[in-house]
């Protein structure tokens, strides 16, 4: 970055600065621009988290290259608008933020202008449970519950509790010891990494119903105590309710992003080895199918490790960091876009926030709502490798009511089948291995920093995206 | 009646002519490994560059990125000696009709052989079951009606109703031959990198690379694969 450039920039940001001092407690704020040596950085991956931790650096005055290896930048952020109508979009990938919850999330949403708009897809939900429909008053009535097999304890908490928040029974006495959200060791649980979740439940008198539906036996208990914790130390229930969206769709962050970064995010751009040292991180890459190489002070890897593996990175990482890069786990899944000619669910008097019994479309519900048509969207989730047709079926059978949903056309990303970023977020850690995974996963190796849905405490992937990137960032900065 | 036969004759050559049109063949796609070349030679532990061409008639070329990078694979087999590749091409060729099944019903999206994606790795899947005709059993059940829950709480394999009994067997054999054989990976795409294993055990002479593509057929019908084999020397 010239100088010139690097003043205008901390001008810009500057003024940008202003208002986040209004957002949430201090940690979150937006520093000031460094005053350190500037430093040549190379970002692997242009997703929410390299984006991020491009913009993080690039605001402290360090010269920054993103290498993105598809044609378009924001990775698993994707909204889509091709063969839509009206305007009307549908986010294929992430689905919503909380607040309190995306502290620093919110915080970039405020610097750069990206308004958010309630998402209220979760409210009214209906639940297809064992073949049947519930609301959520069935779901609060004492004979509903007793019927489904929940224990007189369970009832009652359920009669006073939503149906979503039953883990709270459980493992509500357990979280008082966590004290810091990044600690999950010392805290008393240390022997219970190799111990089911379930059979704190067990403990705890759980019924047959309520383990069918916590699961659980093969998740740790000191993962998933540690797991609730975050939660309640963030401020934020099991299954937060009230969420958001972007206006415009969840790409709208990423985009932000990359339109401060400008020509340092290069496209198309898939980088194939990497090699560091103690001076610093040599990588080649093709550009436009050429070869290239680009040499710095310090790489941020934001390529979700299963992608990363196919990059050879000399010399290796320590076997630690190498068993967490080959062995950290994320979940898949297909988005489902219906474009509907009407909101046929009101004639039904129904919620169209479903979430379906099925193993072919999960969950449906309305988005893109403040565009100015009579058509609506409704996005669904499904398993990978599902026609759009059939979950268009599946959703048309399985549907509550008595109007027949008007589904114009169905588009779908199967993230399964995407050669770049097939992940979304990462899943539990395995039974026993926290302390392998923890805190491993975030730390740096030599001049390779990692950022990404996976590289934070608690798996929701775009402000776990967004905190590990400003972590790397700031972590170099201060280098 | 002359004047009949002749309308006749044109009708029966419309219809096969319209025959002709809406039954072609679908062209078996044509698979190159550019790089490395064949009967070449690489060192030990050395990282190497692959390039595969694939060109189809119906589908179009990966010159033009025309065809989708998750299907293509290249499958890597080290081997003890050269006297082994002809045996082990032979052996390959009944595990062929499977590969294709995995292929078409997507399971290479979110598994592997030697890594956890969405779902186990086969090796994963291999040291929990064995290899046993009850195993197969016990997985095609799974494969069919999908799966939940054994390896980990939050991600759910969808199941397969379409696939009958016997070629769900046959995928859980291929399953659990991969997730055995420690000489074996695969890659996904055209080009990428290979880090090519030390010789630590001196067991493994020859690297054979079989690179293959399933094309999309006519309508998703009749598809059919292309493959193309490489023999490499190790020293």
């Amino acid at each position: 970055m010239t100088s010139n450039s690097r003043r205008n920039f901390i001008r810009n940001t500057a003024v940008a600065g202003v208002g986040t001092s209004l957002m949430g407690p201090q940690v979150f704020t937006s520093p000031l621009p460094s005053s350190r040596a500037v430093k040549k950085i190379i970002v692997a991956g242009g997703g929410i988290a390299g984006l991020c931790a491009g913009y993080e650096l690039m605001k402290r005055g360090h010269d920054v290259t993103v290498l993105e290896a598809s044609g378009r930048h924001g990775g698993h952020v994707f909204t889509a608008r091709d063969g839509l109508s009206d305007g009307l979009y549908g986010d294929y990938g992430a689905e919503h933020i909380t607040r309190p919850g995306y502290e620093r999330y919110w915080q970039y949403l405020n610097e750069l202008g990206v308004e958010a708009l309630p998402y209220p897809r979760r409210k009214n939900l209906l639940r297809q449970i064992d073949g049947k429909f519930y609301t959520e008053e069935m779901l609060s009535d004492r004979s509903v519950l007793t019927k489904m097999g929940f224990n007189l304890t369970e009832v009652d908490y359920l009669s006073k509790h939503p149906y979503w928040d039953l883990v709270s029974l459980y493992n509500k006495p357990y979280l008082d010891k966590f004290t810091d959200e990044y600690q999950p060791f010392g805290v008393g649980y240390d022997n219970m990494d190799n111990t089911p979740i379930a059979d704190i439940y067990k403990k705890g008198g759980a019924s047959a119903k309520a383990l069918d539906l916590l699961g659980g036996a093969n998740t740790s208990a000191l993962f998933e105590l540690w797991r609730s914790a975050i939660l309640k130390l963030r401020g934020v229930s099991q299954f937060p309710v009230d969420v958001f969206r972007l206006k415009g769709g969840n790409q709208s962050l990423p985009t932000a992003f990359a339109k401060k970064l400008g020509d340092r995010v290069q496209l198309n751009c898939p980088i194939q080895s990497i090699q560091h040292d103690k001076a610093g991180v040599r990588v080649k890459f093709k550009w436009m199918g050429e070869p290239q190489e680009l040499s710095a002070d310090y790489l941020v890897n934001a390529i979700p490790p299963p992608a990363f593996r196919k990059i050879i990175v000399t010399p290796g990482f320590s076997p630690e960091k190498q068993f967490v890069l080959d062995n950290v786990q994320y979940d898949s899944y297909q988005r489902f876009v219906f474009q509907c000619s009407s909101k046929f669910w009101e004639k039904d008097k129904i919620s169209i926030n479903i979430e379906f019994d099925s193993p072919d479309l999960w969950s449906v519900w309305q988005s893109a709502d403040e565009i100015d048509t009579h058509r609506v969207i409704v996005l669904g989730t499904g398993a990978g490798g599902i026609t759009p047709q059939r979950a268009m079926a599946v959703f048309k059978e399985n549907y509550p009511g008595a109007t027949k949903p008007t589904v114009e056309q169905v588009v779908s990303k199967d993230w399964t089948k995407d050669g770049f970023a097939p992940t979304c977020e990462r899943v539990h850690f395995p039974m026993g291995q926290l302390h392998k995974f923890w805190p491993e996963i975030m730390k740096p190796s030599g001049r390779i920093y990692f950022a990404g849905a996976s590289t934070d405490n608690l798996n929701w992937g775009m402000e776990a995206s967004t905190r590990s990137a400003y972590r790397a960032a700031d972590e170099i900065d201060k280098a | 009646m002359t004047k009949y036969l002749a309308l006749l004759s044109l009708v029966i050559i419309i219809a096969l002519s319209s025959f002709s049109l809406y039954h072609q063949d679908n062209d078996i796609p044509v698979v190159e490994i550019i790089d490395p070349s064949n009967r070449s030679t690489v060192s030990y532990g050395s990282v190497i560059n692959y390039r595969v061409n694939i060109s189809d008639k119906e589908d179009g070329t990966s010159k033009y990125d025309e065809i989708q990078q998750t299907e293509v694979f290249l499958q890597l087999k080290y081997l003890p000696s050269e006297k082994d590749v002809s045996n082990y091409l032979q052996k390959e060729k009944q595990s062929e009709k499977a590969f294709i099944l995995m292929k078409q019903n997507g399971c290479l999206n979110c598994h592997s052989l030697q890594y956890k994606l969405a779902g186990p790795s086969f090796r994963d899947i291999a040291t929990r079951y064995g290899a046993a005709t009850t195993t197969y059993e016990k997985l095609s059940e799974k494969i069919i009606k999908g799966s939940h829950g054994v390896w980990g709480d939050s991600q759910q394999m969808p199941p397969h109703p379409d696939l009958i009994k016997e070629d769900a067997v046959a995928l859980a054999r291929l399953v659990v031959q991969y997730g055995t054989d420690k000489n074996i990976d695969l890659y996904t795409g055209t080009e990428g990198t290979i880090q090519l294993r030390k010789n630590q055990n001196k067991n493994a002479a020859v690297l054979l690379l079989t690179a293959s593509y399933l094309d999309h057929g006519i309508e998703s019908a009749n598809r059919k694969e292309g493959r193309a084999v490489a023999k490499i020397y190790l020293k």
